[in-house]
Formats: C-alpha cells, sequence, structure tokens
C-alpha cells in the first residue's frame, strides 16, 4: 500500500510538474473525446439519413429540375404501369409547376430569401437551396400543383401536409372544375379569402379553401384538382411521381424496372442511394474529419505523456538509483512510476471528459459547418429544389455519460503507452553509476 | 582470518573500468576478512579505489574478478533480483550526500525499506518513531521533508534509514564529507555505537581521524591494500 501513498506523494509534492502534464493532457484527451464524440453522432446522423430515405424512389421528367422545366411531364399511361412492379407497394403522383403569371404575389418577400427564418420540422431546419444561397434577390416562386380529388391528404412539396384551415378541399365531382384551394400565406399576400375569385391563365377561378402547413414554402402555393390544373396550364401526364419499394434491399430491382418503363431520355430516377450520397457526403466528410481529429489528439496525448514520462525518469534517475540501492526492484519502482503516470491521465481525462461536454457541440458545427448538408424529409429531397440539395443545419450530438468510460479507457491505456519508457529506463539504472555523475 | 567469525570474506577482488581505450584497475587484487561487530574504516586517497570497494561490498555493481561473501552468502555471484534482495535484507547504505527520498518526510524515509519489506504501516511507524529517537531526531521533524532539514539531520536520518531493515553490514561512504568537524564527529560516533549491536560497519573516509576511532584500519593505494591496522584499543 506504500507504493500509491508514494505515488500520490511524488504527484502532489510536485504541484507544477504535476499541472502543466495534467493541463496538456487534458486538452488533448479533451479533444480526442469530443472528436469521438462527434464522430459517433456524425455516424447516427448518417444512419438517420439512410432511415429517413428509405425506400422511397423518385421518378422526374428527364432534365427537368424538379417542377421548374415547366412543360415535360411523364406519361400518365405509362406511370400507371409502375403501380404493377414487383416489390412496389406504393405509387403517388403528382403534378406541379412554378406559376409565372404576375397577378399574384409571392408570399415570401424577394431579397429575404438567406435571412428567412425557415421554418423547422422536427429536429431539423429548412434552409434555402445551395445554389441561392447568395442569391439575395431571388424571387420566392409560387408554385401550383394539381391532385386528384380522390387523394384527399396530398402530400405537399417540401414534404409538407395539407391541413384544411378554412373553406374545403376539393371533392371527386370536381376534378376538373374552376376551383383552387390557397397556401394561407399566399392567400394573405393577395387578400384572397374562401370565395374570392383570381384569374388562373385567362380563367376565373374560386378559391375555395385556405390551407395551412406550418411551413412557409408550403404555405406559398394553391393546389387544383388534376384535370383543372392539367388543362389550365396546358400539361399533361405527371410530373413528379414517388414509387415506393416494400424493402431497402428491392430499391435497386424496382430502379430497373423502372428503368425499362422510362428511358434516360424520359426520366430520371432519384434512388435513396443516389441523395443518400449526395447529401450524406459531407456529414461523411464531417465524419472523416472528426475519426482524424480523434486519432490526432489521441496521438498527441500519447506523445505528451510518453515525452513527460521519459523527463520524468531522466530527471529522478537519482531517487531511482536510491531506491534501488535501498532494495526496490525495477518492477517495483516502475510501477510506482505507472500509478503516478496513471493518476494524471485518469486526472486529466476526468477533466477532458467534462469538457467534452460543451466542447462537442462547437466542433461539430465547425466540423459541419456551412458546407453541413444533413437532410430530413427523406425522398422528399431534391423534389422542391429541382434535384438541389436541402441543407438542414445541426448534426445532432449528444454527449453521453460513457464519454467517461472512453475517458477510463483512455487514460488506461496512455498510461500503459506511458509505462514503456520508465519500465526500460529504471531496469537500465545501475545506482554505482548513478551515484558517481549525479 | 578465515573463521566463523567473518561476517565479510573478500578474496582476490579485482574490478576494471574500460574508459575508451584504457583500463582501470579501481580495485586490483584485494583480499581480507572482517569479523562481525567491528568498525572498520578504508583509507587511502582520493581514487584510490573506496567507493568501488563498497559498491561491490553493497552489491551496486558486480567485480570483474574474486569473490565476496557476505553473511554466507557468496554476493559476487548474486544475479537475477537477488542482489536486490540482499541489499534490502542484510544491507544499511549511507552516503556522503544522505541521498533521503525528497518527497518523502523524514519518517517515510525510515520507513521506506520496512515497507520494501512487507512489514505492516504500524509497524514500520513504530519502528521508524525508535529509530530517529534513537539517531537524536525529536519527534517534531519526523513529519518534516528532507530539504528542510539540516545536512547533519539529514545524516541522522539516513543512519536511521540505514538501520531500518536491521542490516548485518552498514556500508558508509565517506558520511562525514558534507558536514562539519563537530557534527561529522557526532555522527561518526553514532554509526561507531551501531557496531555494539553486532554489526558490521565498513566507512570509506579519508578523514584520519575517523580512521583512528575504528578497530580496523585498511589503508588503500591504487585499488590495492596498502597496510591494514588492528586498533585493538577502540
Ligand atoms: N564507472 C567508472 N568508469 C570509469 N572509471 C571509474 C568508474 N568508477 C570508478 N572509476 C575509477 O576508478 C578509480 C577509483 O574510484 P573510486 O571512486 O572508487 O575512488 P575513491 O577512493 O572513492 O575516491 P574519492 O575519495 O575521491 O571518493 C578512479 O580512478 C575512478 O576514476
Ligand atoms: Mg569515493
Amino acid at each position: 500500500m506504500g507504493i500509491v501513498i508514494r505515488s500520490l506523494r511524488n504527484v502532489i509534492r510536485n504541484p507544477l510538474r504535476t499541472s502543466l502534464i495534467t493541463i496538456i493532457l487534458t486538452v488533448s484527451i479533451g479533444l480526442a473525446l469530443t472528436m469521438a464524440t462527434v464522430n459517433g453522432a456524425t455516424r447516427n446522423q448518417l444512419a438517420s439519413i439512410g432511415e429517413n430515405i428509405g425506400t422511397e424512389i423518385q421518378v422526374r421528367p428527364a432534365g427537368e429540375f424538379g417542377m421548374m422545366g415547366g412543360g415535360n411531364s411523364l406519361d400518365e399511361a405509362e406511370v400507371d404501369k409502375l403501380s404493377t412492379i414487383t416489390h412496389v407497394v406504393s405509387v403517388q403522383t403528382s403534378t406541379q409547376t412554378m406559376y409565372t403569371g404576375d397577378n399574384l404575389e409571392t408570399a415570401a418577400p424577394s431579397g429575404t430569401v438567406g435571412a428567412l427564418p425557415y421554418s423547422s420540422s422536427g429536429s431539423t431546419m429548412v434552409a434555402p437551396p445551395s445554389g441561392l444561397d447568395n442569391q439575395r434577390n431571388f424571387r420566392m416562386s409560387i408554385i401550383v400543383m394539381g391532385f386528384d380529388p380522390s387523394i384527399t391528404n396530398p402530400t405537399l412539396m417540401g414534404n409538407a401536409t395539407l391541413e384544411i384551415a378554412e373553406g374545403r378541399y376539393f371533392t371527386t365531382a370536381e376534378s376538373d372544375a374552376n376551383v383552387a384551394v390557397f397556401g394561407q400565406n399566399l392567400a394573405e399576400a393577395n387578400n384572397l379569402t374562401v370565395g374570392s375569385t383570381i384569374d388562373i391563365e385567362g380563367t376565373t377561378v374560386e378559391v375555395i379553401g385556405i390551407f395551412s402547413t406550418g411551413q412557409r414554402f408550403g404555405d406559398n402555393m394553391f393546389v387544383m384538382p388534376i384535370g383543372t390544373f392539367q388543362r389550365l396550364f396546358n400539361i399533361t401526364g405527371v410530373t413528379s411521381v414517388t414509387v415506393t419499394a416494400d424493402d431497402v434491399s428491392n430499391v435497386d430491382g424496382v430502379v430497373s424496372a423502372i428503368r425499362e418503363i422510362f428511358d434516360a431520355n424520359t426520366a430520371d430516377i432519384i434512388t435513396a442511394q443516389s441523395t443518400y450520397e449526395q447529401i450524406g457526403g459531407s456529414v461523411t466528410n464531417a465524419s472523416k474529419a472528426s475519426q482524424v481529429g480523434m486519432l490526432a489528439a489521441f496521438g498527441v496525448a500519447a506523445v505528451v505523456i510518453l515525452f513527460s514520462v521519459a523527463l520524468m525518469v531522466r530527471q529522478r534517475v537519482k531517487e531511482i538509483g536510491i531506491l534501488k540501492a535501498i532494495g526496490a526492484s525495477s518492477w517495483h519502482i516502475g510501477i510506482q512510476f505507472s500509478i503516478e503516470t496513471l493518476v494524471m491521465s485518469l486526472t486529466a481525462s476526468i477533466i477532458g471528459a467534462l469538457i467534452t461536454f460543451p466542447l462537442a457541440n462547437s466542433v461539430a458545427k465547425l466540423l459541419s459547418g456551412s458546407t453541413s448538408t444533413v437532410i430530413s424529409g427523406g425522398a422528399r429531397v431534391g423534389g422542391f429544389f429541382g434535384g438541389g440539395i436541402t441543407r438542414i443545419a445541426g448534426i445532432n450530438v449528444a454527449v453521453s455519460p460513457e464519454i467517461f468510460l472512453y475517458a477510463l479507457a483512455t487514460a488506461i491505456v496512455l498510461s500503459i503507452i506511458a509505462s514503456i519508457i520508465p519500465a526500460w529506463y529504471i531496469g537500465r539504472v545501475k545506482p554505482a553509476e548513478v551515484f558517481r555523475y549525479e | 582470518m578465515n573463521n566463523d567469525n567473518n561476517v565479510i570474506v573478500v578474496n582476490e577482488l579485482v574490478k576494471r573500468f574500460k574508459l575508451g581505450a584504457t583500463i582501470i584497475s579501481a580495485v586490483d587484487g584485494v583480499s581480507f576478512s572482517l569479523p562481525k561487530g567491528q568498525t572498520v574504516a578504508i583509507k587511502g586517497p582520493s581514487g584510490c579505489g573506496k567507493t568501488t570497494l563498497l559498491s561491490l561490498l553493497g552489491a551496486l555493481d558486480k567485480p570483474t574478478s574474486g569473490s565476496i561473501i557476505v553473511d554466507g552468502i557468496k554476493i559476487s555471484e548474486l544475479h537475477g533480483g537477488k542482489e536486490v534482495q540482499y541489499r534490502r535484507q542484510k544491507v544499511g547504505f549511507v552516503f556522503q550526500s544522505y541521498y533521503l527520498i525528497l518527497n518523502l518526510t523524514a519518517m517515510e524515509n525510515v520507513m521506506l525499506p520496512m515497507d520494501l519489506l512487507g512489514i505492516k504501516r504500524l509497524d514500520q511507524k513504530t519502528k521508524a518513531c525508535q529509530l530517529l529517537e534513537r539517531v537524536g531526531i525529536s519527534s517534531k521533524l519526523h513529519s518534516r521533508y528532507p530539504t528542510r532539514l539540516s545536512g547533519g539531520e539529514q545524516q541522522r536520518v539516513a543512519i536511521a534509514r540505514a538501520l531500518a531493515n536491521d542490516p548485518s553490514v552498514i556500508l558508509a561512504d565517506e558520511p562525514t564529507g558534507n558536514l562539519d568537524s563537530k557534527t561529522g564527529n557526532v555522527i561518526v560516533n553514532l554509526l561507531h555505537s551501531l557496531s555494539k549491536e553486532g554489526r558490521t560497519l565498513v566507512i570509506a573516509t579519508h578523514d584520519a581521524g575517523i580512521a583512528a576511532k575504528s578497530n580496523i584500519v585498511i589503508e588503500m593505494q591504487d585499488g590495492k591494500i596498502a597496510n591494514t591496522s588492528i586498533q585493538s584499543d577502540n
């Protein structure tokens, strides 16, 4: 037991040496743990991106960026074949275009796109399309969508769900009627209420309902029965299809089957995998960066402890000689030094683990930064922003109490590494020579 | 001289050092036997081989040739950790520069050899107190660190530490070298009193006064014994 007391005495009796080594170790261990935490978070994020995207496959007219392309559409008869593909669970079609008439004011004010407080859905934030970031004077477009009236809960662009706030939704009897349901923000921007009429492409259309999505994008649009939409905008066919496969493993097979219906000249197919790669890319980068950072920080910690222990044994060679003369074995002295090192690296690890809590989030932000493209909303990504990237800030970094276990492991591993030099050195110390030269 | 009463028997002891191309014979064919409970002074000019001889006797170094038997153990042939065990059990060292462990208190320094022997902590304390009292360190100094003790006090603590493992041989290399003559005298008297307990004391010194107080004086010159004198009146 005396050996532990002696070790502690040495640690405490040299406050300057102890605190210097401990501080440097704390910083490097803290950094290693932080990186480990961030790394874990990015892995989770990648996994959840994969999950979110899941089994959905987007089919859109070739070359068309979302609905921005205008006239192109997919042939409805061909689209109908999609549901006959094996492993396809559902096929949801939608038609959409950008409203270009100048009699409607956009609900999203122009010139402020980049600064808009984009509404959040879940834990993620929807940010503007990357390509438009710098275009401050971008005018937020009004979107028109056409839906089969039998679909009573259509999914809007940007993955929003339509909820009637006032008035009503169109009925199956109105599949070709001149009616429209407006998004709340868009209606307000244009002083439209239930019962108002408006000229759309030369036809007078009645506003029969107002919907809300809770999303700024979602609300800057209006929906019409599919027949009305096709007639007014002179669009036949559909502009977007979401095919859902029954299992992730069948996605590739379904994609090949879709390709037989729509060739590359006719349609673009965005699979979960390609989307995943696209958006997961920078998360992967952050993941790699944090991994490299973790190894580097751990390396620094190892080097620091190796150097300080090497210096320490060198400095205390006389003490080693005395201990040997008195009858302490090299083994015994080695253990004493190892305990000293362990005490310092344990202290550093515990403090390091504590500083990891505030540090991990900052580092995650730093690593993911403005290039981060983490997403929610699954296959809808790209749908709204023309195949672009929906940027969602913030890797969700949760520092778990497990960090203390990692810290403990780090401390022990470092101490073992750091014990190699003293073990080698102490064995070579010859008291007779030490006393002669010291 | 070779009888059962001899605690140390040295025969044709040689220790050579290689220094580049030259070979230095620090100890060059030394033989002697020392009876138990005697005080022995090894005298001679600087560089004659005193420290080297003590290192060999204490198994801090290995002889080039020749043999050393201490308390029946042929220490010149010890290896594999046995020499550490020998030092732990049979030898007490006293050095010119005291060599106390600076991070341990006076008391803990004295407890250290007992700790290495696996003696219970409480017993260590009791015995350390007795030893410190014996060498004249008052209890208020027990918890002091060496840096806050005078040279004389440090050497007393070092002597107490050398006694802690109840050694049969005490090897002291210039124990008064760093002390004024008055304090030195007190320390030498203290060391000499140890032989009355049946311990054999070997002091390396070039102080004629210290040598004069010893039972046996071995004079060395260039690694060889120049003269051995037995002073029965001490
Ligand atoms: N490790 C060594 N390497 C080379 N030469 C050594 C070594 N140790 C001792 N010597 C030499 O051996 C000789 C004896 O040295 P030693 O220290 O035993 O003398 P000493 O009698 O103790 O001298 P002093 O009175 O100055 O302490 C000296 O010439 C010394 O230089
Ligand atoms: Mg000497």
